[in-house]
């Protein structure tokens, strides 16, 4: 079988039930008078089985019809994907230590890399002046308790 | 007159001056950032929803309904303009209402649209006054084996009503339900799936989850669609309908408001279902069916009337029973959680002020959509102008800002960028995320239902089909499934979403 989407969305949900199963081993199911915390995990997890199965079913005997209505994808954007991620990771990694102004300037970089078509020197600018608008906008518009510059300063 | 004292209670708080200006705030973000092409409406709130943190709770969701309509309008601008909707609703508005801009015709479209949904506003707030008081006596009869009763069937509703197939509304659903689970559990404080992280000991945080699974994933994909600069090239003028058009529009309105008010308060339909109705419905009447499609002013008026009405009267099963019936009601349940309000059928009586400033300000944020919009027009359009390579770090940067401040945690930004990959997986694997984010809302009030449902039976579950009400919404539930697994509606069903 190949790896279409039905294929990886029963793995997506038989993962989850296994970690469900798995890390929730330990809570007791309890009654049926006195529910434990670990009776709705065990139901959630075997539903998912369950819903895994009957999509792997559906998928094998409908695999002949579907072989050519299947709409080429457009191709994940790797380059988008990596680069909002980088910038997202980057605020959350530097908004406490350095604050605002740096961090989304720097958020704001990396994410504008999402995409072709802008010079660096474009880049910086965008940046610039958004991390000013945010700080603005946040912390002295809205009030809200943001570290704005670092904190060493 | 019990109605009008209710009516003259919420204008008195919604017409208070901070009140106003946060609705008029409100409407103005939420058309800017819903104007913003693939962005719909819930997007929007799980993007502006932090903005209304600091606020008293009845101003904040007196904000947040009019960044809904505000997003809503913004949507069927973008829609109408350069034929990119950013909800599934928006794709009946953009059938005529795109036609007609191609025509010369976008100011008249744009117009009409704003005058049906101002109708369509006004006789579904007398709608929602009417029938609240009554709705919520009756919520106030439900025990907990009802309410498990009533959440399995919003949920059932979300998944048949939404797109794509049963099974992974399933899966989408029972995956919202195990993050729901993440946290500490609320009768044994035993800590559940928290994986030895502190942070998670309360559990997620909705609000970096939906911005997550809504707003950068939105993003992630819109990238996927090549084509750089900007969206629109070509002019706006005629802004102003002439007497033809308003006498061509006004029956449409009138049924594409019946159409709407109706649909709109079943659970799960959201504004699709309202749309595509009215759409079809004035094809049917038509005498010259051909025209729809290609840019007939009913095709556009009635929709655009029928979703708006329907916008707002999905309202009523929140506000009243506390239940979501799609996304936006999920994020304003969420919302009024945030601000220390339990919502359910009590909300009418213990908050009165709330609950009734909330419904006439619903009815002042379309007002102000009419008098304040159209003259933006142009404002708006100038967006449509911006190059899409600069909207995109602006928008991760206010996600990104707007997660951090829920708790000032780092924690959430990192919950935002996994919920962003994580969406934009599911996307990727055909599953929308609408039934995780309700269910992941809805998930622990569901469990500590059924517990205590089980409780109160002696751990008997027939009590869920011994009890009247309850029998009666599984017994609703279950024909939902039953009919959306039908070939015949399947087919229908699937014909509703290619077009």
């Amino acid at each position: 079988m190949p790896l279409n989407r039905d294929v990886l969305t029963a793995s997506l949900a038989t993962a989850f039930a296994l970690t469900l199963l798995a890390f929730g081993s330990h809570l007791p199911m309890g009654t049926a008078v006195r529910m434990g915390p670990g009776f709705i995990p065990r139901a959630v997890a075997i539903g998912l089985l369950s819903v895994a199965v009957l999509i792997l079913i559906k998928a094998l005997l409908a695999r002949p019809a579907r072989a050519d209505d299947a709409a080429p994808d457009a191709p994940i954007h790797w380059r988008g994907a990596a680069s909002i991620s980088f910038g997202v990771l980057t605020f959350a990694l530097l908004i406490q230590p350095i604050g605002l102004l740096a961090s989304a300037t720097a958020t704001v970089f990396f994410s504008s890399l999402a995409q072709q078509g802008e010079g660096w020197a474009e880049r910086i600018v965008l940046a610039g002046s958004l991390a000013a608008i945010a700080g603005a906008v946040f912390a002295y518009g809205l009030g809200l308790p943001l570290p704005i510059l670092p904190n060493f300063l | 007159m019990e109605l009008l004292g209710h009516l003259a209670l919420g204008f008195d708080v919604a017409l208070t001056w901070q009140n106003l200006l946060l609705c008029l705030i409100g409407v103005l973000l939420g058309t800017l950032v819903g104007v913003l092409p693939g962005i719909g409406p819930a997007t929007t709130i799980a993007i502006l929803l932090p903005v209304t943190f600091e606020l008293p709770a009845v101003g904040a969701l007196i904000m947040l309904a009019g960044i809904y309509y505000g997003a809503q309008y913004g949507g069927s601008t973008t829609a109408i303009l350069v034929n990119m909707p950013g909800e599934s609703s928006g794709i009946i508005t953009a059938l005529d209402g795109h036609q007609m801009a191609k025509q010369g015709r976008a100011g008249v479209a744009l117009s009409i649209a704003a005058i049906g949904s101002l109708f369509a506003g006004t006789v579904s707030t007398f709608f929602i006054a009417g029938s609240a008081s009554t709705l919520s006596e009756l919520g106030l009869m439900f025990g907990p084996a009802e309410n498990v009763a009533l959440m399995v069937l919003a949920i059932v509703a979300v998944i048949v009503m939404g797109k794509g197939s049963v099974l992974n509304g399933l899966v989408m659903v029972l995956i919202g339900l195990s993050l729901g689970l993440i946290g500490t559990d609320v009768e044994t404080s035993k800590a559940r799936f928290t994986f030895g992280i502190q942070e998670l000991r309360d559990g997620i945080d909705f609000i970096p989850l939906a911005m997550g699974l809504f707003g950068v994933s939105e993003i992630l994909r819109t990238l996927e669609t090549p084509g750089d600069g900007s969206v629109l090239n070509n002019k706006i003028s005629g802004l102003w309908p002439k007497w033809a058009d308003l006498k061509a529009s006004a029956l449409p309105i009138l049924r594409g408001t019946g159409v709407g008010t109706v649909l709109g308060i079943l659970p799960g339909s959201g504004t699709l279902l309202a749309s595509f109705t009215a759409h079809m419905l004035e094809k049917k009447i038509s005498r010259t069916p051909e025209r729809f499609g290609k840019g007939a002013i009913e095709g556009l008026a009635s929709p655009e009337s029928a979703n708006n009405a329907a916008a707002q009267t999905s309202f009523v099963p929140m506000l009243t029973l506390g239940m979501p019936s799609g996304a936006v009601t999920a994020l304003m349940i969420g919302a009024m959680t945030i601000h220390g309000i339990s919502p359910g059928p009590q909300v009418v009586t213990q908050r009165p002020d709330l609950f009734w400033g909330l419904v006439c300000s619903m009815w002042i944020g379309n007002a102000m959509l009419l008098i304040i919009n159209l003259p933006l027009i142009a404002v708006w359009v100038s967006i449509l102008r911006i190059p899409y390579r600069r909207l995109v770090p602006a928008i991760i940067l206010f996600c990104c800002i707007g997660a951090y401040s829920v708790n000032n945690s780092t924690f959430d930004v990192l919950v935002l960028f996994a919920a962003g990959l994580f969406g934009y997986a599911l996307s990727r694997l055909d599953c929308d995320p609408t039934p995780l984010l309700l269910s992941f809302i809805i998930g622990p009030m569901l469990e500590e239902n059924f517990r205590r449902a089980m409780l109160v039976a002696h751990g008997n579950p027939m009590t869920f089909v011994e009890k009247p009400i309850s029998l009666t919404l599984l017994l609703a539930t279950a024909a939902l499934l039953v009919v959306a697994v039908l070939p015949a509606v399947r087919k229908r069903r699937e014909e509703v979403f290619v077009e």
